[in-house]
Formats: structure tokens, sequence, C-alpha cells
């Protein structure tokens, strides 16, 4: 991948990277988060973080302020071998503009250089700008002037990723004339150019479009997620062309999709997150792995954090060669909030840092998270940004190498073998049954609910998986429909386990 | 085995009705989706024969007929009992006695069947288990069966079901099933329509869940009818009114009269289950046994044992 030089001349093509995405290479190793860095003392900005590593031991976060003249700024600290010093002079990045800037979006291209794309106000409406960083100094992309598609309605969301080949992708939401719509930008290092020929990505019948996320694959393949009218949609790139693919989730699913995450795996296949309304009203985290062919619903199509009053946000990154992390912020009933992430292994999900909170204690509520991976191989650093309403914020990494994945923490110690809680299951209610795997060793595990008869109703859980397995079933059919009132078995194997338990559903 | 003769045409009449009934009613069936039907224990019964074959609806014989389509009763020639068990499924037990006796009317038939699905483990969020029954089902049903016409047997059985869930949960219904079959004058091919498991539903905890509705079509052609051969083919094909249709195929080999050589398949939502079963007739004993194997799940033996009285 050729090195941009100065983003004024002809740099290589170059992606920026959303923080948070999965970039290939460098990816989150199946390890506990350290303490707060910064010496628990929060980075002076408390808005929309974005980060992502240069190198192997540096890496670069960006995040807003208001400041002293009143308008939101943007502003980067860095870390290297050391502790967090503020960038441009502790100067926001865009000082020499006299707009407000806001939603920012930070990728690298691996050899220690980064874009940060962000929206300005200028002129009664929003327009994406950017900045290249050569490693010492932040200098304007194209010249100054926006990076978006140049039309005149507003330019708000973004995010980029490089592609294998080290092109720049954007991904952007910018009103047409009629609707926001999704459109994807490439910089090749002689110009900017539109993809799919300048038309929209999403549907063109459909609704507004928000929150776009690019992530890039190993393969140079890339795909963006976003909610289009309330309704989550997935485009893919494959061999020059965009297409669409089938958005994820069960028909039991409500609308009311927000804040979409994504990334690959080195082996092509697509994670996607994404808040979405239940039927209790609150949104929870839900999360499918595409293989090439048809979605995977983890955790059995069930949320996959564990707040029962709802989440905020969420980011996601690689955790490991087979997995990836995403962390969250959920709601408690008092109205605060807390950070938790949980690892993603196929379709199975288990607790990071043994289920327990990670934000700063004391903070106030947090507002948004971002995670970033460092490259190299796995075990390597990986950073967790917390924005705190309080105005800082506040960031874990893990430095150390790896060790294992701790296990859920429980009521108990949980001992290999299968325990169920709640085995007679209100379905329809909004009630779940927990099935809690623990497993010797590391290894492929199914987990079915059958009929008496082995009629196959749910698959549960179809991966690889070590430590321990947190499912639930809300009593639904792979279709997501309400099973019929009965006994029915929870079937599961691995290659040092065996077990059927009984379930029962009432209605 | 040969039947008085059923004028070629009105055969070919009631095999077109048969078949536009289940057209007609098989979309009828059809509710309102909601994954499985209530009241699984209901489709555990059926003998080691039609568990075999896995098509039953056209091949069914006398007191089998209760179970399947009870139509078949209507050709049970003699008072005869039955009894079944049901072995395999993972801990359940299921278990069904049925007796037919012919009267000039027609053949009446009684039967009881109970279906235990074992002790379920109960762990409440502090850890502390306990052990509760699962599910237990009791089934009472009456039959009757007569032929209406040559060739033409009709037949209704109704059933009275109680279930109780988790030793808690109980809920009791009606189910019926009507049953019409029609056999050629040759005895050669047989078709069968049959709608079962129709009723009220079951409530458990408030929401009454609609039984697992089915309508059946089967078929069954007897190429060899003879003393020291027996061949007969089967297929059925069940619209179901929640959640996939099966398809079912078997054949039988009866030898002398004595000793018969099954086997079968049965297709349910894309997964297919393989069975096999033999049975031996002994005077007026006669033992039937099935294996099936079902994709996920150890393989499902079920034995009959039928006493002609």
């Amino acid at each position: 991948m050729t090195a941009l030089s100065a983003p004024h001349s002809r740099p290589a093509r170059v992606v920026v990277a959303l923080t948070g995405l999965l970039v290939a290479g460098p990816v989150l190793a199946a390890a506990d988060w350290g303490g707060l860095g910064h010496a628990g003392q929060p980075l002076a900005a408390g808005a929309e973080p974005a980060a992502a590593y240069l190198s192997a031991d540096r890496v670069l976060l960006a995040a807003g302020r208001t400041a002293e003249d009143g308008r939101a700024r943007l502003y980067a600290w860095t870390r290297q071998s050391g502790d967090w010093s503020p960038l441009a002079g502790g100067a926001a990045l865009d000082a020499t503009e006299g707009r407000d800037t806001r939603a920012a979006a930070v990728a690298t291209d691996g050899q220690g250089h980064a874009a940060v794309v962000y929206a300005g106000f200028e002129g009664g409406a929003w327009r994406l700008y950017g900045r290249w960083f050569d490693g010492a100094n932040f200098l304007p992309l194209n010249g100054g002037q926006p990076v978006d598609r140049g039309l005149p309605g507003n330019a708000f969301a973004s995010s980029a990723a490089f592609l294998d080949a080290g092109t720049l992708a954007l991904a952007l939401t910018q009103f047409d004339g009629r609707r926001t719509a999704l459109f994807v930008r490439t910089f090749d290092g002689a110009g900017w150019a539109d993809e799919n020929g300048g038309a929209a990505l999403d549907d063109p019948a459909g609704g507004w479009t928000e929150s776009p996320v690019l992530a890039a694959a190993p393969d140079g393949t890339a795909a963006v997620a976003f909610v289009q009218g309330g309704t989550l949609g997935i485009v893919r790139l494959a061999a020059g062309r965009w297409s669409r693919l089938p958005a994820p989730g069960v028909p039991a699913h409500t609308a009311g999709a927000s804040a979409p995450a994504a990334g690959f795996l080195p082996d092509g296949r697509l994670v996607v997150a994404v808040l979405r309304e239940t039927g209790e009203g609150v949104s929870r985290v839900f999360a499918s792995t595409w293989d090439g062919t048809a979605w995977r619903e983890a955790n059995g199509g069930a949320p996959v954090d564990d707040s029962a009053s709802g989440v905020a946000g969420l980011a996601l990154a690689r955790d490991g060669a087979q997995a990836v992390q995403i962390a969250y912020v959920a709601l408690d009933a008092e109205g605060g909030t807390t950070v938790r992430a949980v690892r993603l292994e196929g379709v199975a999900v288990s607790s990071v840092n043994g289920g327990a909170a990670l934000e700063a204690p004391g903070a106030g509520p947090v507002t948004a998270v971002a995670l970033a991976v460092a490259p190299g191989g796995e075990g390597t650093a990986g950073l967790l940004a917390m924005a705190s309403g309080s105005g800082g914020v506040y960031v874990r990494e893990r430095t150390e190498a790896p060790r294992a994945a701790a296990p859920a923490a429980g009521p108990a110690e949980r001992p290999a073998g299968v325990r169920v809680v709640g085995g007679v299951l209100h379905a329809g209610r909004g009630e779940s049954t927990r099935v809690q795997v623990g497993l010797d060793r590391g290894q492929r595990v199914r987990v079915d609910i059958t009929t008496l008869t082995g009629s196959l109703v749910r698959v549960l859980a179809d991966g690889p998986a070590a430590g321990s397995l947190d499912l639930a079933w809300d009593g639904r059919n792979e279709d997501g429909l309400l099973v019929a009132p009965g006994a029915y078995r929870l079937v599961t194997r691995g290659e040092t386990l065996r077990s059927a338990r009984l379930l029962v559903v009432v209605r | 085995m040969s039947r008085p003769g059923t004028g070629p045409a009105v055969g070919r009449a009631l095999a077109g009705a048969l078949a536009a009934g289940f057209i007609l009613l098989g979309r009828t069936a059809r509710g309102e989706d909601s994954g499985l039907g209530a009241g699984q224990a209901l489709d555990l019964m059926g003998s080691a024969r039609s568990a075999a074959l896995a098509a039953d609806t056209a091949a069914g014989e006398g007191v089998s007929g209760l179970a399947v389509n009870p139509a078949a009763l209507a050709g049970q020639q003699r008072p005869a009992g039955a009894g079944t068990m049901v072995g395999g499924l993972g801990g359940a037990r299921v278990g069904q006695v049925a007796a037919a006796v012919p009267t000039p009317a027609g053949t009446l038939a009684f039967g009881l069947g109970a279906a235990d699905a074992g002790d379920i483990e109960l762990d409440d969020a502090s850890g502390n288990s306990r052990t509760v029954p699962a599910q237990r089902d009791v089934l009472a049903t009456v039959g009757f069966g007569r032929r209406l016409a040559a060739g033409v047997e009709a037949g209704v059985a109704v059933t009275s079901y109680r279930s109780t869930l988790a030793g808690t949960y109980s809920a009791r219904t009606v189910a019926g099933d009507a049953g019409i079959r029609w056999t050629s004058g040759d005895g050669a091919v047989a078709l069968g329509l049959v709608l079962a498991r129709y009723g009220r539903g079951l409530a458990y905890a408030g929401e009454r869940v609609a039984l697992a509705r089915t309508t059946r079509l089967g078929a069954a052609w007897r190429p060899v009818q003879g003393r020291a051969l027996a061949v007969v083919l089967a297929t059925d094909y069940g619209a179901a009114a929640f959640g996939p249709d099966t398809l079912g195929a078997g054949a039988e080999l009866v030898g002398l009269g004595v000793l018969a050589l099954r086997a079968g398949v049965s297709v349910l939502g894309g997964v297919a289950t393989a069975g096999a079963g033999m049975g031996l007739a002994l005077g007026r004993l006669r033992f039937d046994y099935a294996l099936a194997a079902p994709a996920r799940v150890a393989p499902v033996s079920r034995a009959t044992l039928t006493v002609a009285l």
C-alpha cells in the first residue's frame, strides 16, 4: 500500500477507516481490557470519539468539544510508548475554519498516516471535510474543499475505510433535493470519483438514510451498513460492483434500527451489529454474520447485550481470527449508563472482562464508545474510548500479550456442562430462557431447540466457542414465530459435550 | 385381498373428489401461522406399522386407523386389541392401547394414550434447583368406521385431550378426525383423505393456541396381493396448518401372511427421517416393530402388539 505523502499531491488510493470498523490485519485478541489509561483522567473532549492505530504502538484519537469561541471543534491526541499528548499543539484540527465541526471518522493506511473526515457547518449546510495526518502534521484533504458529493444539501454522516488496494473510500449521506441518500466516493490519488456512477446506493424509493458504516475486507471488498427509513440496509462491493444484500434480522425483530456497526473477519464473513427496538420499546444490540449465503443471527436471534433498560450506542472491532468484540453503552433503570463488552464468535456470545462495567467510575453518563485495533498479529494493542457527558473521553487499552478470556460472570463458578435458567418460558411476553454452556476447551458447538421427536425448531449456536456460551431463547422458531406450548429439547453437541435438556414453553 | 367391484366411473369420480377435497380443505385448514400447533402428543400416537411405512392414510389397517385414518376401522373384521409403546424419545415415555369391535352398523373403537416427556430441572437465578414433570398428556379416543358403499369407507374419531406443563399449567380440549378411503374393485389401489386434529385448541396460561390441524392425502398401491407375497407401496402428503408440510413414502413386503418387512421415509421441513420395521403374525397375535431415525435425536423405536379376539 503506497503511503499518502501529502494530501494535495497525488496520493495513493487511501481509504479512511471509521473507528470501530474491522481493518484487514490487526485484530483485538481474546483478552480483557486493562485499567483506565491517562492515569484515569479524561482527554479533554467529550463528543463522538473516533480512533485508529497509526502503527502497532501508536494510536490516534479524535473527538469534539466546544472551544473557547463557543464553536464545536475537533481535537486529536496520540499515544506512543508513553502518555497521551495532544496533536496540533493542542489546537483544534479545524482551527482555521470558521465553522462548527463534529462527527469525525478516523482511519489509517497502516503505515503511520491517517485521514480524519468530519462534518463542518457553513453557508447554512453541513459539508464534509478532511484532514490528512502525515505522522506529524494535519493537512487539509482536497485542498480544504469539501469531500462530499457537492450537492447543495447537507452531507453529515460519513464513514471510510482502506480497501486492500489502498483506495480511500468514503461512505456518506447527503441530501439530494428529495431525501438524504447514501453515496460512496473514492480517492485514487488523482482525484475523487463517485461509485455506482454517482447514483445512490440505497433504495431510491425508500426513506431517508442515515448512519452509514463502511467496512473493508482483507480481499479488497467492502460493505456499507446503513439505516434507511428506520430499517437496516446492507450494500456490498465485490468485483467492482455494488449490490444490495438482504438485511439481517428475523421477522420477529421490529424495525426501528439505529447505530449500525460492521466489520469483516479474515475469512470474508461480514459481521453487523445494530440497535433495534424490541417489543418492550427499548433498543437492544442484535448481531448477525453473513457467510456469503445467508445471515446467521448471533445468540439465537436474542439481543447480545444484557441491558434490560436498553442500549444507547455501540462499537465493533475484530477480536482474534474468528471473533469480533462489541462494546455498548447500556442504560439502567435510573437513567444512568454503563459500558460493557461482549465477544461474538460465530453465533455464540460471551462476556468480556467477566461482564464487568468498563466506564470510568463517577464520570457521568457515557454518550458514545469507540473501538480501535493495532496492526500486527493477534494479541497486540487495542483501544476502547468512552465519551463522558461530563466533558471528557476516557480510554482503556490492552497492551499485554493475550490471556485466556475470562469466563462470563455468574452467581457461582460455572462448571463445564449446560445450565438452564428459566426452563419454563412464558413465550410472547418478552421473556427468554437463558442457557449457559460451559466448555472445558475450545471446540465447535451446536445448540439446537427441537421438538420431542427431533424436528428442528431453532438453532441457538453453531460455531467455534471457548470458555462459556451465554445463549437465550425467546420461544420463537427459525422463522421468528412463537412456538406452540409444550415440552421441547435443548440439544447441545460439541466435541467433548453432549447434552439434551427439556424446556417448557407456556402461552 | 379383493373387494366387490366399484364402477370405474364412480371410482374415478371419488378419486377426483378426494383430490379436490384435499386441495380445498388443505387450503382452508391453514390458519395464521404460529410456529408449531399445540398438542404434540397427538402426533406421537400410532402403531409401529404406521411409523415404519411413514404413509398410512390409504394403507392403514383396522384398529391402527384410530390414530391415523378412522376410515380404516371399517376394515376390521373381528374384535381386536392393540398396545403400543414408544421408546428412544430421550427419556419420554409414550404408550397407547386401543380396541376395535365390529358391529352391524360399523366398527367401534376405543383408545387410551399417555405421554410423559420426562422431568425438567428448573434453576432459578440464585442457582436453586427443583425437578418437575415437563409435560404429561392423557388422551381418550372414541372412533367409528363404516363402509358407505362398495370400496368406500369413512370414519370419525374424537379425542379428549388433557395436558399439563411443568406440573402447573393444564389445558383440555377435544379434537376430531374425519377420514374417507376409496379402494378399487381389485383392491390394488386405494386413496385416502383425513382431516386431523380439528378442535378448540389448548389454553395453558390464558392464550388459546390452535391444535396442529393437518389435512392428509394418501395413496396406496398393492401390485402383488398373493398369499405367498404381498406388496404395498404407499405415499402420504400432509398439509399442516402450522409449520411445514410433510411428505411420506413407504413400502411393505408380507411373506406368507406371517412376516412383514417395512421401510419408509418422511420429510418434514426439508429434514428426512428414515424408518424401518418388521411384523410377525402368529395365529391371533401380531407383533410389529419400527425404528425411525430423526436427524438430530436418537432413533425412536415403536412396538405394537395386536391381539385378534
